[in-house]
């Protein structure tokens, strides 16, 4: 027999537990468009960036994230990248690092006559088709068409190839170049629930810039489990982060 | 149970089908999503969530207003009901009432989210909007406030409990 006591505490806990489960209902969000770095860049250097992704995943899949900074859009709205880094964190559970530390796959920019002689050539090669399939890779977030626009071309492919011959060289260092592209980033899930992937995006700024400005990123994840690719975000077309570089 | 279930305040949240809209509720975040995460599991909790809400917001006014008349039980569980149901609909199809509720949500989640990642010494974590998918046809699950109602009136429909055994008592001494 339960007692009118014991069923007066049964209902305070299923009311705790109720709570609890419609606070906790809706998960993380799977990117974050604000500025997640305490909402502004830092004076002095190195300014850090946060920004926070997270994904849910089957155990044993695996999460890979590409992140993209578009250098041309970001030297148009007046912000000079010194030289960036990128830091990920996993977190959640059992979410384990694959491929840290990360690379970072960049291009470098080209002169642009020479670019606008050979624009076909600089596009970037997916290595999945010919030259004219990857015409939609090229990437400069400006929105226009111009000859300045083949040195943020980038590729995505896995390797060299006989396609790739027209492609531009990438570097392991972001310095200097034209956007700054890290892939794979990628983290095994080991656990059952929700594993988070958080990347820490460090930019280096000249310390002579004193004004607001913006920063044009995409951030993309695909997930091993279920066999789909998810993207994640619309970056290039309706997200930038709002980056304050007050001196 | 040997006992009826109903003659404490909130005592319809021990009702075999709340307890278990909420263990589905349970088990279908926690567990099903992340296995499964298809349109089925989009809309369980979902409707789990039409059916405890409206009882915990029931629940929590006959705890705090044990001397709650019938009507006004009642009285609140309708409110509560359509208030949910309501919600549900919102966020589900404005754009503006969604981004509220992510909102809203993720500044609730925040806390507890911030404490985990600062005792296991990750970086702090900041205050973001909770993930919510606007899917029109999430609202199949608008008639399960349906079934809190069912269980809130028959509930309700005996009155205020905390009362009458006080009164009882002094009408003996």
């Amino acid at each position: 027999m339960v007692s009118r006591a014991q069923r007066s505490w049964g209902v305070r806990v299923v009311l705790v537990v109720g709570a609890l489960t419609s606070i906790a209902t809706s998960p993380p969000p799977t990117y974050v468009r604000e500025d997640s770095g305490e909402g502004r860049l830092e004076s002095g250097s190195p300014r850090t960036l946060t920004v926070t992704i997270s994904k849910s995943a089957r155990p044993h899949s695996e999460l890979t994230l590409s992140f993209y900074i578009s250098r041309t859009a970001t030297r148009e709205l007046g912000v000079e990248l010194e030289d960036s880094q990128v830091r990920v964190t996993p977190q959640g559970a059992g979410l384990e690092p694959l491929h840290i530390p990360l690379h970072c796959s960049t291009v470098r920019g080209m002169p642009p006559t020479e670019a606008g002689v050979s624009a076909q050539a600089l596009l970037g090669d997916d290595d999945s088709g010919s030259a004219a399939d990857d015409a939609g890779l090229v990437a400069d977030g400006d929105g226009g068409s111009d000859p300045a626009d083949a040195a943020v071309v980038f590729d995505s492919g896995a390797g060299a190839g006989p396609s790739d011959a027209g492609r531009l060289p990438s570097y392991a260092s972001c310095e200097g170049a034209a956007d700054y592209r890290w892939e794979p980033l990628a983290a095994l899930c080991t656990g059952s629930g929700s594993c988070t992937l958080v990347f820490e995006l460090q930019l280096i700024t000249p310390r002579r810039q004193s004004h607001h400005a913006n920063l044009h990123y995409e951030a993309r994840v695909v997930r091993s489990d279920g066999g789909c690719d998810e993207t994640v975000g619309d970056y290039p077309k309706d997200a930038f982060v709002r980056a304050g570089l007050d001196e | 149970m040997n006992e009826r279930s109903d003659d404490v305040p909130g005592a319809a949240l021990l009702h075999p089908v709340a307890l278990a809209a909420l263990a589905l509720w349970i088990l279908n975040d926690h567990l099903l999503k992340g296995v499964w995460g298809n349109a089925l599991t989009g809309k369980l909790s979902d409707i789990a969530g039409l059916i405890v809400c409206p009882l915990l917001v029931t629940a929590s006014v006959e705890l705090a207003r044990p001397g709650l008349s019938a009507n006004g039980q009642r009285r609140v569980l309708l409110g509560a009901a359509v208030f949910f149901a309501a919600l549900m609909a919102a966020i589900k199809l404005c754009e503006p009432a969604a981004d509220g509720y992510r909102l809203l949500l993720g500044a609730a989640q925040w806390p507890l989210r911030a404490t985990i990642s600062a005792l296991s010494g990750h970086a702090a974590v900041p205050l973001t909007p909770v993930q919510l998918t606007m899917d029109p046809t999430d609202l199949i699950s608008l008639p399960a406030v349906l079934v809190a109602w069912h269980i809130g009136k028959r509930s309700s429909a005996h009155g205020p409990r905390s009362v009458a055994p006080r009164s009882s008592l002094r009408s003996t001494s």
